[in-house]
């Protein structure tokens, strides 16, 4: 069975075809085109391509010259950048990716033209180039380092951030080994831990925040850093993306921190006086070594007042007593410094005189926060 | 290490300093500057990366070739000023150079 090529098959084409004089005179439209612009061919047929395609807005593309330069170098580079336009019998306006030639038999010499649609492509494009710019804005504002490597751990991209932390410029980490980044002992691991985490089913992982993780700048030094890596694959080929943070300030506020701790808890815990320090509610925090001397044993979350504070009395005069300092912690509670005298049964049951000060503690100058509890040892020495 | 200024159409600044032998394209891609596309990658295939260049740097910036002003047919809003940024090479003798976006590049 023969084939004959007849406008029946131009008809079934999938793509939008229309032929034109070399002056733009419409004389063949396809189906397709139909579909694609709302005419019918007799609304088309005889026009000007204008019609079709009219000068873009604020533009100067004159169109009949585009086809006439594409029909001589069908395949041009620009032919995958450069668009033109049709306005649908409905007045939209729909992006055309064109290609055209030129075809010449006895009767004389036309444009084939074809165009696809690629209104949406372009929106997805447009979309797409809106993400990745905030992506790469953020990125670049960031105070952390963003570093992405290759499955070979060679660095294809770092942000401002990575420059500010490393030392190095862009120009200088792109392509480069990721190790140019690690000190030199942790460069041999780093690759094992990284492919551990690859082959891993996480999406993500913070790293350093128990292991001291540091990296290395340009100038060789070294600098404390805690990591999160995360991981995605587009077309099979997987980029690590690591977010690193410079926590060397942290470390020496930590450090400042248990260092200035250290001091205090010194101070509390060698003082002569017995110390506690209270909720305002009355719950005891802390209680110093002075303090535990004069008691038995101290509970967990216990009430100040209901410490044993007074050996083996028992009864009324027991309740009364806890009433009396259960009075003086509210007292205190609402703002008032407390100083009193007092006597206490210690341990070994002998009598001891105390002179007892319940101080509320404002840090910041407003409510109280905490109540300190202060009791000296004034019993004659015999 | 040329330092250049790009404009955007809402007039928002942005100061990147790029080595010399970048291209005022690169410079605003690289650094995320939004007004510049680039489609084609520098290959004077689109007019993605159209920018205004004020008299004073015209000169600096050299002559367009036929291809960049053919190009130039299909940008948005096209002045006597109006020049393919992927076609100009930053050097040291254009620091501090600043140039224009058109309102927009498709």
């Amino acid at each position: 069975m023969s084939f004959d090529v007849t406008s029946d098959l131009l008809n079934d084409l999938p793509e939008a075809l229309f032929v034109a004089t070399l002056q733009g005179e419409v004389v063949y439209v396809n189906r397709a085109l139909e579909r694609l612009t709302g005419y019918s061919g007799h609304e088309l047929i005889g026009e000007h391509l204008g019609k079709l395609m009219p000068q873009p807005a604020r533009r100067r593309v004159e169109v009949i010259d585009w086809l006439a330069r594409w029909a001589e170098d069908p395949n041009p580079d620009q032919l995958r950048y450069l668009n033109l336009e049709v306005v649908t019998h409905a007045g939209d306006v729909r992006l055309v990716s064109v290609r055209v030639s030129r075809h010449s038999a006895d009767q004389g010499t036309w444009f084939i033209v074809i165009l696809r649609d690629v209104t949406s492509e372009r929106e997805s494009v447009v979309a797409m180039r809106h993400a990745q710019l905030v992506t790469d804005r953020i990125l670049a504002i960031g105070q952390d380092a963003v570093v992405s490597v290759d499955p070979q751990y060679r660095i294809t991209y770092c942000n401002p951030g990575a420059e500010r932390l490393f030392g190095y410029s862009q120009a200088e980490m792109i392509g480069q080994p990721l190790n140019m980044l690690l000190p030199d002992d942790a460069a041999k691991d780093h690759g094992p831990m990284i492919a551990t985490f690859a082959a891993s089913k996480e999406e993500s992982r913070l790293m350093g925040s128990r292991e001291a993780l540091a990296g290395k700048r340009k100038d060789g030094s070294l600098v404390p850093l805690e990591i999160s890596i995360t991981k995605t694959t587009v077309s099979g080929e997987m980029i690590l993306s690591a977010q690193i943070r410079d926590i060397t300030e942290r470390k020496q506020a930590e450090t400042a921190l248990r260092d200035s701790e250290a001091r205090f808890r010194a101070i509390f815990e060698s003082a002569v006086e017995a110390m506690a320090l209270l909720t305002p509610e009355g719950e005891v925090l802390e209680i110093n070594d002075a303090g535990r001397r004069m008691l038995p044993s101290v509970p967990g979350n216990a009430l100040f007042w209901e410490l044993d504070w007074w050996g083996d009395q028992r009864g009324d005069a027991l309740a009364e007593a806890r009433e009396d300092l259960k009075a003086n912690v509210q007292r205190c509670r609402a703002g008032e410094v407390i100083r009193a005298r007092t006597s206490l049964v210690g341990q070994d049951a002998s009598s001891h005189e105390i002179d007892f000060s319940l101080i509320p503690v404002k840090p910041t100058g407003e409510g109280v926060a905490y109540i300190l509890a202060e009791g000296r040892d004034i019993t004659p020495v015999v | 290490m040329p330092k250049v200024t790009l404009i955007e159409h809402n007039g928002t600044v942005h100061e990147v300093e790029v080595p010399s032998g970048t291209t005022i394209m690169q410079a605003a891609v690289s650094n995320a500057v939004p007004g510049i596309e680039g489609d084609c990658g520098g290959q004077c295939a689109c007019a993605t990366c159209h920018v205004y260049i004020p008299d004073e740097w015209r000169e600096k910036c050299g002559e367009s070739e036929d291809l960049e002003r053919d190009m130039l047919d299909f940008a948005f809003d096209v002045k006597e000023n109006s020049r393919l940024s992927c076609q100009i090479e930053l050097d040291d003798t254009m620091d501090g150079i600043t140039i224009y976006m058109p309102e927009r590049q498709y």
